[in-house]
């Protein structure tokens, strides 16, 4: 009977049993962080509203590399939908999203134009130095430059900035 | 000297036997703890709010939640699990508030379940 009594066995399956415990309700009791994939759609979204097939779509730019598209008419243009009322602290904080959009021309001339629609005060988290910093608990910004044409084939250059915070729901 | 073997047996009799008690409440809490409605209400609301973001006008996704429905029975909860309202999904398999999760597509999103088939079948159509 030394065996199945001994003190010392009992404290390593108490031990043992803690151990098991903690990592368990540590894995499955933090939620879920989707914050990524859910930029990386946002991205993808506001890349397929502006482009298709390397060209950007009509009515985008003027051929005068005017940026038709801005703040005001993005999210007619887009489909897309800031509103989050499953975070009630949304309204003070002005949103859970921000996005950022940069296009620059190449040629003779150099054109720009840029627009940002969603919460400005995320705006620090898209720095180049922050994202690659990376930490759990800031916002997830993904940002993507590609080249596409216009109709009259000038070459362009697209940057997309998509951040989500939703940290409440995404990080212990 | 018969005695002696016959306690060596009996102890690890008794060791293994304990041993065997441990591991299953260890199985059983880690099991509990994996399939439980939080857990499930949280997976579900994220991942049909990422579908409806990815998802084109016209699209109709069928969704299996089988493990989902399997749940809500355990829980006796038979009202409906799946609800979009103002851009939020809500998972409910308890009673309780359940799980929100927003999405950005600006889409008209409507849901009918088939709890029979234990399928839910999402629907995305632009909005009007």
């Amino acid at each position: 009977m030394d065996k199945t009594i001994s003190v010392y066995w009992f404290v390593i399956l108490f031990i043992t049993a803690g151990a098991v415990a903690y990592m368990v309700v540590a894995f499955y009791g933090a939620p879920y962080d989707v914050r990524k994939i859910e930029a990386g759609v946002l991205r993808d979204a506001i890349a397929e509203c502006l482009s298709n097939g390397g060209y950007l779509k009509e009515g985008i730019i003027s051929n005068e590399s005017k940026l038709f598209i801005n703040s005001n008419n993005f999210f007619d243009n887009c489909s897309i939908n800031f509103k989050t009322p499953d975070f009630a602290e949304s309204v003070s904080t002005g949103g859970e999203y921000y996005v950022e959009v940069e296009i620059i021309g190449e040629g003779d001339k150099l054109d720009k134009g840029s627009f940002e629609v969603g919460n400005i005060n995320l705006r620090e988290f898209c720095s180049d130095e922050l994202i690659e910093k990376g930490s759990r608990i800031n916002p997830v910004c993904l940002k993507t430059s590609f080249y596409v044409l216009d109709s009259w084939n000038k070459k362009y250059i697209l940057t997309i900035s998509a951040l989500v915070r939703k940290t409440e729901k995404n990080v212990q | 000297m018969e005695n002696k073997r016959g306690n060596v047996l009996t102890e690890n009799l008794i060791f293994i036997i304990l041993n065997i008690a441990f591991i299953s409440i260890i199985l059983i809490f880690v099991f509990t703890r994996m399939d439980n409605a939080a857990t499930l209400e949280e997976t579900y609301s994220k991942q049909i709010a990422l579908m409806i973001d990815a998802a084109q006008p016209g699209t109709e996704i069928h969704l299996n939640m089988g493990d989902a429905f399997d749940r809500a029975d355990k829980e006796r909860y038979y009202n409906s699990a799946v609800s979009v309202e103002n851009n939020v999904v809500n998972v409910k398999l308890s009673e309780g508030a359940g799980h929100d999760y927003s999405f950005f597509n600006n889409a008209d999103v409507s849901v009918t379940e088939y709890r029979e088939d234990k399928l839910v079948v999402i629907f995305i159509d632009p909005k009007e």
